[in-house]
């Protein structure tokens, strides 16, 4: 890499460059610390910079800017957390009492597992409940129960990614 | 996160704000909004560019704060380290420069800020501000020679 020469980088110190040629000494001292050493000690207030200390920061403020954190933190899951939560225990709640009420659950589930093994097997099965319940009722259990598991699945992944 | 942070923003609030108590509360601000606002950050960012750009505007809101309800307070930034007499000399031009600083427009001494303190890179601080790195170094350009002038004047 070549180096900002003596005179070009008082020039750029001092604010004598056209804008075009300070942008590109300004984008070589970005990258090379030699130069950025070199003009920081160019500039006619190199000493004064130099003499200023950092701060001193109050010993206090990391302490209370943690509590202040961790008491935000605290209290948003407690305001969000139930609404989904809730929300998607209702949905598939509401779902589960709607078959239970239209049919015999029991029977539900095990021609529901007969009809995903009769799909794997090419087989036909005759599914006497479910074709007792009122086409509607399996529409909205349906939805209630995808609604559902779509919030309960969404808001398990937010606590897992908030817990990473 | 807030163990890093805390010391280089609140020394960017000192500087900027010139008042240790208005510096406490921005920088919690600032922590504060980076914890609130993580799930915005963008990774083609380094981290403590985006988070200097929130202490920025934490501190800009309360100069439009200030402008509200008072005039600017006095300069209120303290060193608390003893000063041995053979470091007067240093004493006195750092208190010479903080001086001149003070005279500068806020523009003006906010890019200084971020250069020499915060040693922020050009494109760094043009990514900040959210400006063209041509406009950073025509402020930088301006704001030294000002600078040079106004540190003159208390010298002489």
């Amino acid at each position: 890499m070549s180096h900002v020469g003596d005179d070009l980088l008082r020039r750029f110190v001092e604010g004598d460059l056209e804008l075009a040629a300070a942008t590109d000494v300004a984008v070589h001292l970005d990258a090379c610390a030699r130069c950025a050493a070199q003009a920081a000690v160019t500039d006619p207030l190199a000493s004064a910079w130099a003499s200023v200390d950092d701060p001193v920061v109050p010993e206090d403020l990391t302490g209370r800017i943690e509590a202040a954190v961790l008491a935000e933190q605290s209290q948003r899951p407690r305001s969000q957390a139930p609404s989904e939560i809730w929300v998607a225990t209702g949905l598939m709640a509401a779902a589960a009492l709607l078959f239970v009420a239209l049919g015999d659950p029991l029977a539900l589930v095990t021609e529901a597992a007969s009809a995903s093994l009769a799909v794997a097997t090419g087989t036909t099965v005759v599914h006497e409940q479910l074709q007792l319940l009122p086409a509607w009722s399996i529409v909205v259990g349906g939805l209630g129960l995808l609604l559902g598991g779509v919030l309960g699945v969404r808001r398990v992944r937010g606590l897992w990614e908030r817990a990473r | 996160m807030v163990d890093e942070f805390t010391p280089p923003v609140y020394r960017f609030c000192l500087r900027m704000l010139r008042n240790d108590q208005d510096a406490r509360d921005a920088t919690q601000d600032t922590l504060l909004k980076v914890m609130r606002n993580l799930h915005r950050y963008d990774a083609r960012w380094r981290f403590s560019t985006w988070v200097f750009g929130i202490a920025r505007n934490t501190c800009i809101d309360e100069y439009r704060r200030r402008k509200r309800v008072a005039p600017a307070p006095a300069r209120e930034v303290q060193d608390h380290r003893p000063l041995p007499s053979d470091n007067v000399d240093r004493s006195m031009r750092a208190s010479r420069l903080h001086a001149a600083l003070d005279e500068l427009p806020e523009l003006y001494r906010e890019v200084l800020v971020l250069y020499h303190f915060q040693h922020l890179k050009y494109r760094e601080i043009a990514e900040l501000l959210d400006i063209p790195i041509g406009t950073v170094m025509n402020r930088i350009f301006r704001a030294r020679k000002k600078l040079r002038a106004l540190y003159g004047e208390e010298d002489g």
